[in-house]
Formats: C-alpha cells, structure tokens, sequence
C-alpha cells in the first residue's frame, strides 16, 4: 500500500457580531462574518462519546487584526483530508472533521515569530456539557418520545435573554440523527413502570448535572442507545449497529509504530465494576455491582463523612455495558469474573504513528481520520516471541528457546511460567482517544503525526473464568 | 533580450528601481553564480523501527529559498556620485517594508520582499554591496517554459541582421549627394561590415563562451570594441550632418528622404549598440571566470585592482599578495607576473 500524503486543512470562523451574545447565539443571518484560516499547527482530539471533542488550532495574527475577545464565541470548522497526489483541499461534507465552539482565543506574540491567535474549541456536545440543569423543565415527562425529549433539552439549553425572562438556545441548529434501529417514537417510559408514563412523570435523575447527562442517560433508558457527537449533529444508534461494521485497523511494530508504550497500573483497578445490561424487549435494566455496593459503604465508614456517602458510591465504581446478558445471577457472577479479569488483564497504552490510512486486520484500507473513540484496534508490539513460545511443549522447551533469543535466565523463567496465562489473550484494543496533529504547517519542517490512547477488552477466558460464560467486556 | 533589473513596490510608496550595465548584480561563470534560484518540497520522511518497509512521505508544498544579489557600484563606471545615490535608495527600498516584485529582463521575475541591502565602502566612490530578496513566489509559476537558446552565435546573427540593411537612399536622382558625405558613409558602412564579417568568423570558432579559451574571448572582445567604435563612427558622420552639409539641392522630396535615413541608421545603430553591450558583458564575465594562473602588472594596478579583474572582489588582495610574497603597503610591479592563487 502507498504510504504518500499531502495532509491539507483549512479552518473556516463564523463569528457574530460583538455582544450580540445574550440577543442570538443561534448564528443567523447578517449577525455573523466568517472569516477563512490558514492553520500554523493543529491538534484535533477525538474523546469518548461522553467529552467533546477538542480543536486546538494556531493561525497567522495577520490574518485576524482583531481584539481576541470578538472572536471567543465563533464557531469553527475544520478540514482535513489526505489530498495526495493533487494537494486540494476540497471544503465538503466529507472533509469536515469538527465542529464546534470557540471557548478560548489567545493572542501570541513570541520573541522570534510573527503574532499569531491560538484558538479552543470543544464540539457542540460542549454546549449541553458546559450547561448546568438549573431548571426542571430540562428534564422531559415519561410519556414523551426521545425525539421530542430532545427538543425539549435543545429549548432549555442556551442563554438567559433577561429582557424576555427566556432561555435563548444555543443549540437550536444542531440536529438530531436517529440511526440503526434506534427509534425516535420510543417512549421514555418504557424502561420504568407504566404508572410514571400514564401520570406522565418527570424522568428526573439526581446524578445528572448537565444537559449532555440528562440526554445520555435518556437514550440509554429509551433503548439502551449510545449517542455521540457527529460533527454538527447528535446521532442516537444502537450498539449493535454501532458496532456492527467494525473491522479493527491493524498497527505492528515494523510497520507503522512510531512508539509505543503500555502500562499495566494496579491503580487503575481500585474502583468496584458494575455491569449494566438493558432489555429492549422487556424494557428493563439489570444492574451488578462488584464488590457489593454495601461493602464499600461498610469498608470505609470508619473514615468517609457521611455526608459524602452518595458521592463516594458513584465515583468508586466504573459501568460496563454488558447487554446480552439477560438475568441477573448471570449478571452477578459475570460481575465477580470481570472484576477478577480486570485485575490481571487491565492494561492501557498509546500508539504514535504518522500515517493517515493503514490496513485493518482483513488487509483493507482503513482512513485513519475516520478512527473514533470505541473503535477497535490491533496492535502487534513484542508479541512475536509471545506467539511462538505457544508452538513449543512444556516450560522447559519455551524457556530454551527465549534463552537462545537472548533473554536472562530470570525472564526466560518468567516468561515461559505465563505463556499458557497469556495465552488467550488478544493484540485487539479499544480506543479512548485520537489525537491527530500537523507542527509547523507553512515551515520548513511540518510534521504530522497521530497518537492512539487504548485499553484492552477484558477477555473472560483466563484463570479467573467462572463457567463457561465466555466472553469479553469493554471497560 | 533585455538584462535589466527591475524591483517594483507592489504596495506603499511604489518606488521603482532600475539596475542596468555596470550597476547590474553579476556573477562568475563556473565560480560564483549570479544568483541561485531554488525551489524544493516541504517534506517529512519517516522510517519506522525495524521496518523494511519503504518510508512514509508527507509533502506538505513547496518553498521557495531567498534570492542573493551582489554586485559593485563604482562611480567611474555608473558618474559620480551614483554608488552612494544607488545605496540610498536600496536603503529606503528596505525601510518602506512593502511587498516587491523584483525581474530580470523577460527571464525571471519573484515576489516577495526586500530583506536586506548590505553595503561594503572600499572606497568613496565604490560600494560592493549584496542584497537579500525573501521570496514568496515566482511569477509564472506554475508556467513550464521552454528552454530558450543562450548563444553567443545567436546574438552575433542578430548584430548582422541588424547592421545588415545600411541602404544608402537614392537621393543622387533628385540633387545628389555631397561628395565628401558620401565617402565618409561609404568608408564607415564598409568598416562596419568588414567588422562585422571578423565578429561573425570569431564567433564560429568556439560553441560557446564558456567553453571558449582565454585567447578567443580576448579576440572576440577585441572584435566587439571594433565594431563598436565603427559604428560610433558611423553614426557621428551621419548623426551630426546637417542637411545643407549632405545634400547639394534641397527640395522637400530630399530633405524627407534624408531624414528617413538618419532616423533608420541611427536606430538601427542602437539596436546593434544594444546587443554589442550584451555580447561585451557576457564575454567579460566568461573571462572572470577563467582561472588565470598568472598575471603581468600594467600600470596603475593595484593588488585590489588586480584581485577585483581576477575575483570579481577585492577581498584576494591579501591572497595575491601572500602568494607572491609581497608585504602590505608594496605596490605591483608594472610588467612583471604574478602568481594568482585558486581562491
């Protein structure tokens, strides 16, 4: 496969008129100016469905003799694409890789350069994140369908217009997309008892502090639905839609690893697990916590206020998605084994590599712009002796053959001691985070470059197994 | 072809300056160029660990590198006073800070700005000076153009075509001409072209200035200086008569006539100046970059002197002398010869 690129981007501000913040944030008519950039650098983070994604982006000062303060509550887009072999940069749907607020504006003077404006953005989830539930009437009644949950979150969303005593909204042109079989008729209701959807009850939840939990949780509890950002508009999808296409790129070490670290920190795993499964067909939700929920309570009591109980209970357990499992023994003693899994497999990392298209593990072409958080990924550092030591009978076989690869007498013994542990474990990871980059654009030395953070799928096959309930978890 | 340099403010105050002849920026052959114009890709090349995979490649455009001139401004050569005219000028040219388009005749043209005139004084009336051009672009681009020919045999056949067509009108039907003008065109037209068939025979015994010897160019440039003071001659004998002096009976018929040839001598008197002064400069910068091994003192060198005909700079001086072992403050010897060093 070709590796030649010619990465172009282009940024484009739509910038409303200086305080006309408070009158109209929705960005219309002759309100706004837009003004086109020429990028120095960027970075280009792409999070989790529950953080926006990030925009950091330096153009030239010239470009923009303006006071920083007009240009902080822009909107911003930006375009990228690999344009090789022709070097054009074509402004398309397809190209458009974020969108999204400005939040910060700073103006740069170094000893050595010219003045240039960096520019933050966050996506438009940043608008829901970033607004606190201060009013009830956010929260949508048990008989409302998710579609018109969602409008009436987009309502109350926005700025306090004091003259009027109403909330002027500042995502009232951000769409929402229903895709796979995720329906935007579902009642919200369905999931809780039938009494709340025909009194029509408030779906209020007391851990939701902002707008973007209020909607996540809603889409969770209308359908197990996960939503996400796409650009300028929210999508609702099903996980099993989600995940469907899903064919991991393939990153190994002599082929496209730039660097690679991985770290396995027992730290990581001090927090209780709880799995989550919902029934679509029942409409119901089945919650496991591991350690029991009562435990932690009683484990730290001697030490904890009371008054912070609650808190404590939410941020010392991490949720886990888990939805073929149906009944709630299944549920428990799957909650055990991935806690005991976790322990042993738990394992985060990161990747750098300066392509933008590798192969996934069917050897197609993978764009690795198109690579989001929760994607699966393959990647291949140090497993090559790891792979052949299986091939080899009994300890004393592997470790002679990691004794003549080189390795001390000490780790060959290590080593070929765990093989059959390590064994059933896969090179496939999931993605936390993208960071995508280009240093120094118009200089004589630009470089691209794409950092992958990943965590492992816990892999319900090991020592720790319980029955034969095997399967993997995505923590 | 036109070797003028142009640089032209694109913004601001929009002055213009004009270098020509002498005051042009020149350049070695062989040695040092007139200057050097270099485009090259903006590119990262990553190799991964322990791949034996071919490289990644990242091009992120193109870059155009600055643009150095140098030359030297000698009042004797440019009247007086025109060294330290032409420093302040670069000097404003500077401070204005304004995009500029600086060209050289129809070969090339940038755009870019101006970003430095260094000055060197060695004396009050001569300043070797360089000049830095920071280029954004070149004109044309994205214009593939075709190599043009760069000849000296090229030129030389344009200098007959010119010279070719010195017709003296039929004047002698209606009143005749003066005797005594009549011969004197007649001798000058017959020099012109007796130089002219030596310019051309010289011309063919060498592919190109470059690849001529010492000796041919010294012929060639020996050639050239005829020619040109023949047609300096030429067009003194008829640019200064007088039409009662040239003709015996003036009539309105006659006298247009004769103006008609004045006017079509003397132009094409110019066009062949013109193309004698290109031929001259290529020939006398093919002769600085032939490396002498020797050279005889005339009279009134000086080690300066000596290193500016042989360098293009006075700064071998010091070489010249230490080659020669001569000390500080002892002048060159007229007619003796004298090592010259590869600098």
């Amino acid at each position: 496969m070709a590796r030649d690129y010619q990465a172009r981007c282009a940024a484009r501000l739509t910038v409303p008129t200086f305080l006309s913040i408070d009158r109209d944030v929705t960005l219309n008519g002759s309100e706004t100016v837009t003004v086109e950039l020429k990028p120095l650098n960027f970075r280009w983070v792409r999070n989790n469905y529950l953080t926006a994604d990030e925009l950091e982006l330096t153009a030239v000062y010239k470009d923009l003799q303006v006071d920083p303060r007009i240009l902080q509550y822009a909107n911003i887009e930006f375009y990228l694409a690999n344009t090789y072999p022709t070097g054009t940069l074509k402004k398309t749907r397809e190209n458009l890789r974020f969108a999204g607020t400005v939040y910060r504006t700073k103006v740069v003077a170094p000893e050595t350069d010219g003045w240039r404006v960096e520019f933050r953005a966050y996506d438009y989830r940043f608008n829901f994140i970033n607004m606190p539930v201060t009013t009830p009437e956010l929260f949508p009644t048990a008989n409302e369908t998710l579609e018109q949950a969602y409008v009436r979150i987009q309502q109350h969303v926005g700025f306090h217009d004091v003259e009027g005593e109403v909330i002027t909204s500042s995502v009232s042109n951000i769409p929402v997309e229903f895709r796979g079989s995720a329906d935007p008729n579902k009642t919200l209701g369905g999931a809780v008892d039938s009494i709340f959807t025909i009194l029509g009850a408030n779906m209020i939840h007391k851990h939701s502090k902002t707008a973007w939990d209020v909607w996540t949780v809603l889409c969770q509890a209308a359908g197990g639905y996960i939503t996400f950002m796409d650009v300028d508009k929210v999508v609702v999808q099903d996980v099993e839609s989600y995940y469907a296409d899903e064919v991991a790129a393939n990153f190994e070490w002599g082929s496209n690893i730039l660097s690679c670290e991985m770290d396995a920190d027992s730290a990581n795993n001090t927090k209780g697990l709880v799995l989550r499964s919902f029934n679509p067909i029942a409409g119901t939700y089945l919650e496991s916590f591991w350690p029991p929920i009562h435990s932690i309570y009683r484990a730290k009591k001697r030490r904890v206020a009371a008054q912070d109980k609650v808190a404590k209970s939410v941020t010392d357990y991490e949720v886990v998605d888990c939805s073929w499992v149906q009944t709630q023994d299944q549920l428990d003693a799957l909650a055990h084994v991935a806690y005991l899994e976790r322990q042993r497999e738990n394992l985060r990392g990161k990747l750098t590599t300066h392509e933008m298209q590798v192969e996934n593990i069917l050897g197609e072409p993978f764009d690795l712009l198109n690579l989001r958080a929760g994607d699966a990924i393959r990647a291949a550092v140090g497993r090559n002796d790891q792979e052949q030591l299986i091939l080899f009978d009994g300890f004393s076989a592997r470790k002679q053959y990691l004794l003549t690869r080189g390795y001390s007498d000490e780790m060959a013994t290590l080593i070929a001691r765990s093989t059959d542990g390590l064994r059933n474990l896969s090179a496939e990871y999931h993605v936390s985070s993208v960071a995508i980059g280009i240093d120094n654009i118009g200089g004589d030395d630009p470089k691209y470059s794409c950092d992958i953070e990943f965590h492992n799928i816990i892999q319900l096959h090991g020592d720790a197994i319980v029955g034969d309930k095997a399967t993997s978890l995505n923590p | 072809m036109s070797t003028e340099w142009r640089f032209e403010q694109l913004d601001g105050p929009k002055r213009i300056i004009k270098l020509v002849g002498y005051a042009a920026p020149f350049g070695r052959p062989r040695q040092k160029p007139l200057y050097s114009d270099k485009n090259s890709l903006r590119q990262t090349v990553t190799r991964y660990p322990d791949s034996i995979k071919e490289p990644t490649h990242h091009t992120f455009g193109t870059r155009r590198h600055d643009l150095e001139l140098s030359g030297r401004w000698m009042d004797n050569k440019l009247g007086a006073g025109a060294a330290a005219a032409l420093v302040s000028q670069f000097d404003q040219f500077v401070d204005d800070a304004v995009r500029c388009r600086v060209s050289w005749g129809d070969v090339n043209s940038y755009v870019g700005y101006l970003e430095s005139i260094e000055s060197r004084w060695e004396s009050s009336t001569q300043v070797a000076w360089t000049l830095i051009f920071s280029t954004d672009s070149k004109d044309g681009d994205a214009v593939v153009r075709t190599i043009p020919e760069l000849d000296h045999k090229k030129n030389t056949q344009r200098l007959v075509d010119a010279l070719g067509i010195q017709v003296i009108p039929a004047i002698n039907a209606r009143g005749g001409w003066k005797p005594d003008l009549l011969d004197a065109i007649d001798s000058a037209i017959a020099s012109i072209a007796g130089f002219t068939g030596s310019l051309a025979k010289i011309a063919g015994q060498f592919s190109n200035l470059e690849s001529a010897t010492a000796n041919e160019l010294q012929r060639f440039r020996g050639a050239i200086n005829q020619l040109r003071t023949a047609i300096i001659k030429y067009q003194g004998t008829i640019g200064f008569a007088l039409a009662d002096f040239a003709l015996f009976v003036r009539q309105s018929e006659t006298d247009i006539a004769w103006f008609q040839y004045q006017h079509m001598a003397s132009r094409q008197n110019s066009i062949a100046l013109a193309i004698l002064a290109d031929l001259e400069r290529d020939t006398v910068l093919a002769e600085r970059g032939k490396n002498k091994t020797s050279y005889t003192a005339r009279t009134g060198d000086t080690w300066e002197s000596i290193a500016i005909q042989i360098y293009g700079d006075p700064e071998g001086a010091d070489a010249l002398r230490a080659a020669n072992g001569v000390k500080l403050g002892v002048l060159p010897v007229p007619g003796k010869k004298y090592k010259v060093p590869q600098k």
